[in-house]
């Protein structure tokens, strides 16, 4: 299923309830939003590392988790002491380094995104771009990854404060 | 493979599979520490392009999810989802 499809099923079938959760707790549809996508990042990051996860009651608690949070704070997803897992903001350099190397080699990315970030399989990815059998493709990420690991190295000391 | 891939490689497996290592592998990561002085900052600098590649995942998935958003809450639309959910926040 691609990932939009994916995202779209689980609007469809969560942000009723969640919504609902804030919306009776004296939250705004903005609230919900945030709190929402926050916790698909979540559930999406730990669906791809535990197969058999049930999925709406993760994202529920994660969802009651934040909300909590939000509504004890004046600051919104502040770090504390919970079972969930939080999401931390990349730094302005973190960002900017992140352009550039979008820039420099969006492909390259992409297929990086997909074995690091989605933890997709070989075989999956080789389809997916191309190529002509795994080796390739473990040949291409490798190559990818010493091209984008040569620009981090290169702009290492214009991004300082990410390498501190 | 050519040496430097093979080298990113076994980097790779140091950091996120440092257990299933086989002994010539660690015998060839021992000689790389000891000849090559840039050695531990290659490493330093793998995880830290790992790391910008993680993060950049989720920023590329949080625009997917907004845009998701957008296409169901889109002004002119009407659909089932929408009408809940705005009826939930109307008082």
């Amino acid at each position: 299923m691609e990932r939009k499809e994916l995202i779209k099923r689980w609007y469809i079938s969560y942000f009723p309830k969640v919504a609902s959760f804030i919306s009776k707790r004296g939250g705004t549809l903005e609230d919900a939003k945030d709190i929402f996508q926050e916790s698909l990042v979540i559930l999406y990051e730990k669906k791809n590392t535990e197969f058999n996860l049930n999925e709406e009651a993760y994202l529920f608690g994660i969802c009651k988790n934040l909300w909590f949070k939000y509504s004890n704070n004046t600051s919104k997803f502040q770090n504390g002491n919970t079972d969930f897992p939080e999401l931390l903001t990349p730094s302005v350099d973190e960002n900017r380094l992140i352009k550039l190397l979008n820039s420099a080699g969006k492909k390259c990315m992409r297929l990086l995104q997909r074995f690091y970030y989605d933890n997709q399989k070989t075989e999956i990815i080789r389809e997916e771009f191309g190529f002509s059998s795994n080796h390739s493709t473990a040949v291409q990420k490798y190559k990818c990854l010493e091209k984008i690991r040569e620009t981090v190295k290169q702009n290492s000391l214009k991004y300082e404060s990410f390498f501190e | 493979m050519r040496v430097s891939l093979n080298k990113i490689a076994l980097i790779e497996k140091l950091i996120f599979n440092s257990n299933s290592l086989n002994p010539e592998e660690k015998a060839l990561l021992e000689s790389y520490k000891i000849l090559d002085a840039n050695f531990e900052l290659e490493i330093e600098n793998q995880k830290k392009t790992v790391d910008l590649i993680l993060k950049s995942g989720r920023m590329e998935l949080k625009r997917e999810i907004n845009e998701v958003h957008d296409s169901l809450f889109q002004p002119n639309s009407k659909n089932a989802l929408k009408s809940r959910i705005l009826n939930l926040f109307c008082n």
